[in-house]
This record gives C-alpha cells, structure tokens and sequence, in this order.
C-alpha cells in the first residue's frame, strides 16, 4: 500500500479528534505487516501533533496553557529536578524556560572557558 | 590569566539572561541504528550537516534530511545508542575550535587532542564546511614553494596556492615526498617565517601515524605543523570529516595572512569512508559504488586551496592530495577525478623504484600547470636544458634497446641522460635548498660530471655540496637570491667544480 493511502486511512481513525479505537481495530485488521508497521507510526507522529506536554517543578494554570494551544490535549506533569519554571514538549519543539536550565548553562559556560 | 571580578561578571551577566529567552530544541527518536547510521523520526527542524546530541552521550551529524526520518552519522562507536533513544538538534553546523596553540600538535577531526599535552585553549571555531574564496579574492600563483627535491623544484614546480597531486601505487614515496616537503619548510633564517603545514592522515595504520609524527618531531617540523589524524580504526565517518578539518584549520591560518600547506594522505581512504557512508545510507551507487557525488567531494575540497590576493591579506593554503593507484592504473575512477581537479600531478612508478631510481619520478607524465609561473629565474635557468636533455634521454633510450650500433652524438645523450637520471635520486629525508639544488643540476647539465663514474656521483654531490657551503658561502648567498645568475658567478662556479673535481 502506498503513503498516501497509509495517511488517509490514519486521517480516518479519528473521530471528533481523537483516536477512535473502532475505526482503528477495523483498518488495522485489513493491513498486513508491513502496512500495519507504517500505519501505526504514521498515528504516532499525528498523535504526537495533537498533544501537548508539560513538565513543571510547580503548579500550573492548565486553563492557561488550554488558552495558548487551543486545539491540542495538555498533560501535565511534575519534575522537581527542574527547580523554577516549566518545560514545554509540542511534538519535535521542546520550550523551556527553567532554572535548572539555567544552571546548566552556567556551568557549561565554566568548563568551556576556565581551566 | 582571567581575574576573579571578570568571572564573577561574566556569571552575573549569564545569570541576568535568566528569563528572557526560552531555550528552543528540536528532538527526535531513534527509530534504527546500524552500521554507525541512526535513523531518527521528529527532528523536523534539523539541517543538513547539524550537528546532533543523544542523550546517551554520542555526537552525530544529520547526513540525509528524508520526508518522515533524518539519517544522522555517529562520530564516536555510539554503543549505548538504542531503539527510542532521544536526539536533540544543536543548531551548530559542525566545526572545530583553532587558534594558534594548534602547532605542534596531533588532534583528531572534531579538534580533540590525541596526544598527552594540555587542552588546546580556542580562539575561533572554523565550519569544517566552506565554500572556497572565489575569484576576486584570488591572485595567480606566483610564489614558489620549495620542495627541497631537485627533481620537483627544477621540473615540476609548485606554487603557493597550487593543488599538486601526488600520484602512484602503495611503497613508491608519496608520504616520503609530501614529508620531505613539510620539513623543507623549516624557516633558513631567524627572519624567515615557517610555511604552517598541515598533516591529514586518512584511514592509515596508527603505527604509521605515530612513525611520521616522530620524524616530523626529530627534525623540527612539528613546531610549524598540526597533524590531524583519523586512522583506519576510526569510525567513517571521522576518516570522511578528517580532510575538511584539515583545510578549516588552514583556513583559520590564511585569515591572518599565513602561508599553509595541506597535505591530504590519502584521497583514495576518503573516497573509501564516503562510499561506506554512502552506502549504509542507501544511496544510489554509482561507478565501482561511489556515490554520485564522489567528484563533489573532492572537488569542493580541493578548490579551498587558494592564493589571496593582497587585499584580503595575502595568503595561500597550498594542497598536496595524495591519491594511492592499484597496478599504476592512474585512469581509474578516482585518480582521474583528482587529477582533472588539481593543477598538477606528480606520478610516481613502482618500476622506477624498484630500479632504485627514489624519488621514484614519472618525469614525462607527471605536470605542474601553474608552478611555472612561480619557479624563481635561478632555478628556471638550468630547468629548461635539464627537462629537454631528459625527454631526449628518454626518447633514445627506448631505440638503444635494441642493441644497433649508435653514434657518437647518441651515446653522448644517452651517456648525460644517464648522468641527469642519477643527479635526480635523492635520499628520503633530505631536503636541499635551492642553491643546493641549482648546483647539483648546474654540474652535470654543463658536462662537468660527465667524467665523474656513475657510482661516485651520490658522494661528489655531497662532498661538492659541502665544499662549497664551507669554502665559498658567497656563492651560495648569490644563488638563494633567486635571480638568474650572471655570466660571471656561472664562470666562477664552473671553476669552483673543476677545482673540487682534482681533489676529488
């Protein structure tokens, strides 16, 4: 089967936006092995592009982050070793804006320039 | 040494970036990994030639950008690599860190020390990936620079700026004569300022690394040399970097208006650890599984070797490319490559080696196209006779073959084309100057050696040569001038020879 029929069939596997699970059990049981190899990355990468994740060392205003990625799934989630801030993954793009990341650009900067 | 205020200022000033910028990074995740080559989904960001960090601690560069995945080229073994490990984009092409604490090191490609001396302080990083200077920066070549073997300085001369191949099969002298360069190189007088060579081993034995840096240490050369190594243990893709690393740290010296000289050792290995890189990325192959874009490779390498003009301070990177034959075959596919790109070839014949003739010099077919323009009026003044006697030598030599009775006048020719082949040997590691070397030629073009046996002539060069660097020093000085020498001086050194030829 071709790409762009792998495409269309993860573009169909959806219902209102998310995955649905119907859909999905019904195409992969016409696909062989190989079909069903790049089926299943192709709705890895779509779902990566509908999701949002983001670390924080504190509390977060999910309303906040619904308001900036309106049409994406926010999961939230706690890392203390980030110290102050908060770490945005949106597919391949990961912002940050952390303490820790700060720190360590310090002490890079250190070993790169002083013996 | 940075005092302590400074420090302290420069963290505050790190500490005050706190909270203006978000740090921004494009990842991916490793869907294969083999042969040194990691597919990697995500990435979408990446550019070629980027570099790449897992976060197992490897370091790689994007080689390919394809529709869903980017193939990324491990530099190290990259054994913790795995299915899902995690790869950032780093936003830097790739480069190496150059100042001028380089000389008399040995590094690898990425600029890493190999030897045990202390860290390498930078000053600069140079792209190992640069497009050449183009025309209007450039100027032809018009400068010499001296091989110090008498065969190449009278006959096939190379100028600052020139790219000269050096051609032949495995154990005929192409290191020896790439060698003998660099150490020709060491500056004669206080004043004079070393040519900085650069030495790039491609895929060879460590023990041959380690066997030139020693010679090069032992004679002094090491000081004015960076030697940048990547022996065939290494991964392909360090052998496939460690040539542009090479002309990047030459680079880095012709911007503060150096002369550099590159000697790449050899072209053939690189062309190996591309095709394997090629390969395992699965592009198409074309002749003997090169890729299509081998001539490229090359190509944009070699065209980095340039003769400044004096507005754009004035200094060269010449190339010395050293590509390895198999059974003197110089019209396969990558010598012909090489030789259509540089100016020049120096084609050395395993035959003539074995006859013991070293260097080991393929005098008809090997050229410089441009050296000419660049060989001073001393030496151009006994070049002409010498190549015209030699080209005869040869032509009658393959007539005296068959053994018929020859005449006076022919074995007259073949008796100083015989005199000149022998003038021509030199021992490995022995530069000359071109005083030196005028004289050697000078003596024997002029028939002054045509009573001298054959077997006496390596020992009256050097007693002639020490003879008169000990007893008439003038006669040198007027002969480095590099100006044609006049009647006069040509009498004198005549007379000089005559009267060293009775003691001798």
């Amino acid at each position: 089967m071709n790409k762009k029929k792998i495409l269309l069939l993860a573009a169909e596997s959806y219902k209102g936006g998310y995955l649905d699970e119907k859909r999905v059990n019904l195409i992969s049981s016409f696909l062989n092995r190989a079909d069903l190899k790049k089926y299943i990355r192709v709705l890895i990468r779509l779902e990566n592009t509908k999701k949002i994740e983001v670390f924080s060392a504190g509390n977060i205003n999910h309303e906040q982050f619904e308001k900036l990625f309106p049409n994406k799934r926010i999961s939230v989630k706690y890392d203390p070793s980030l110290l102050l801030g908060a770490r945005i993954a949106d597919n391949d793009m990961v912002y940050e804006l952390t303490l820790k990341n700060s720190l360590d650009k310090i002490i890079s900067n250190i070993e790169k320039n002083y013996d | 040494m940075i005092e302590a205020d400074q420090i302290i200022q420069n963290l505050q000033k790190q500490l005050a970036t706190f909270g203006e910028e978000p740090k921004t990074q494009n990842i991916g995740k490793v869907i294969k990994y083999a042969d040194g080559v990691a597919i990697a989904s995500g990435l979408s960001k990446a550019a070629i030639g980027e570099k790449v960090f897992f976060n197992s601690g490897s370091t790689g560069i994007v080689l390919n950008l394809d529709e869903d995945y980017v193939s990324i080229i491990l530099l190290d073994e990259g054994q913790k690599i795995k299915e899902g490990s995690v790869v950032k984009t780093s936003g830097q092409m790739l480069g190496i860190d150059v100042s001028q604490d380089l000389l008399g090191r040995v590094i690898n490609p990425l600029g890493e020390v190999l030897d045990e001396k202390q860290k390498i302080k930078k000053d600069k990083t140079m792209p190992l990936e640069k497009i050449a200077p183009g025309v209007i920066k450039r100027e032809p070549v018009s400068k010499p620079l001296k091989t110090g073997i008498k065969a190449i300085d009278s006959m096939i001369p190379i100028g600052r700026g020139q790219r000269e191949l050096i051609i032949g099969d495995r154990q005929t002298g192409k290191t020896a004569i790439a060698i003998d360069t660099i150490i020709n190189q060491r500056p004669k007088t206080k004043d004079q300022r070393p040519v900085i060579c650069i030495y790039v081993a491609i895929g060879q034995k460590r023990s041959t690394i380690t066997q030139i840096i020693d010679k090069l240490s032992s004679s002094g050369a090491l000081d004015y040399s960076v030697v940048v190594a990547a022996s065939s243990s290494e991964p392909a893709a360090l052998q496939y970097l460690a040539p542009y690393s090479g002309a990047a740290i030459a680079e880095y010296f012709l911007e503060i208006g150096k002369d550099v000289l590159v000697v790449y050792d050899d072209l053939t290995k690189h062309a190996w650890s591309y095709r394997q890189i090629s390969l395992v990325l699965r592009r198409p192959a074309g002749r003997e599984a090169y890729p299509g874009d081998i001539f490229y490779l090359h190509s944009r390498l070699l065209e980095r070797a340039v003769k400044l003009n004096k507005e754009n301070g004035g200094g060269s990177i010449t190339a010395l490319p050293i590509i390895e034959t198999q059974a003197n075959d110089i019209s396969a596919y990558i010598p012909t490559n090489v030789i259509s790109i540089t100016d020049g070839q120096i084609y050395l014949q395993s035959d003539l080696f074995n006859a013991g003739i070293r260097p080991a010099i393929n005098v008809g077919q090997s050229v410089s196209r441009v050296g000419n323009a660049a060989q001073t009026a001393t030496i151009k003044s006994v070049s002409g006779k010498l190549r015209l006697d030699l080209a005869q030598y040869n032509s009658l030599a393959a007539f005296a073959q068959f053994g018929s009775e020859l005449d006076l006048e022919t074995q007259k020719q073949l008796d100083r084309g015989k005199r000149l082949t022998e003038i021509l040997k030199q021992p490995q590691f022995q530069p000359l100057s071109e005083s030196l070397e005028f004289l050697s030629i000078f003596a024997v073009t002029s028939g002054l050696m045509d009573d001298v046996p054959l077997e006496s002539f390596q020992r009256f060069e050097t007693e002639l040569h020490s003879y008169v660097k000990r007893g008439h020093p003038k006669v040198i000085d007027s002969l480095s001038s590099g100006n044609k020498p006049s009647p006069e001086l040509l009498e004198k050194l005549q007379k000089i020879v005559l009267e060293f030829k009775k003691g001798f």
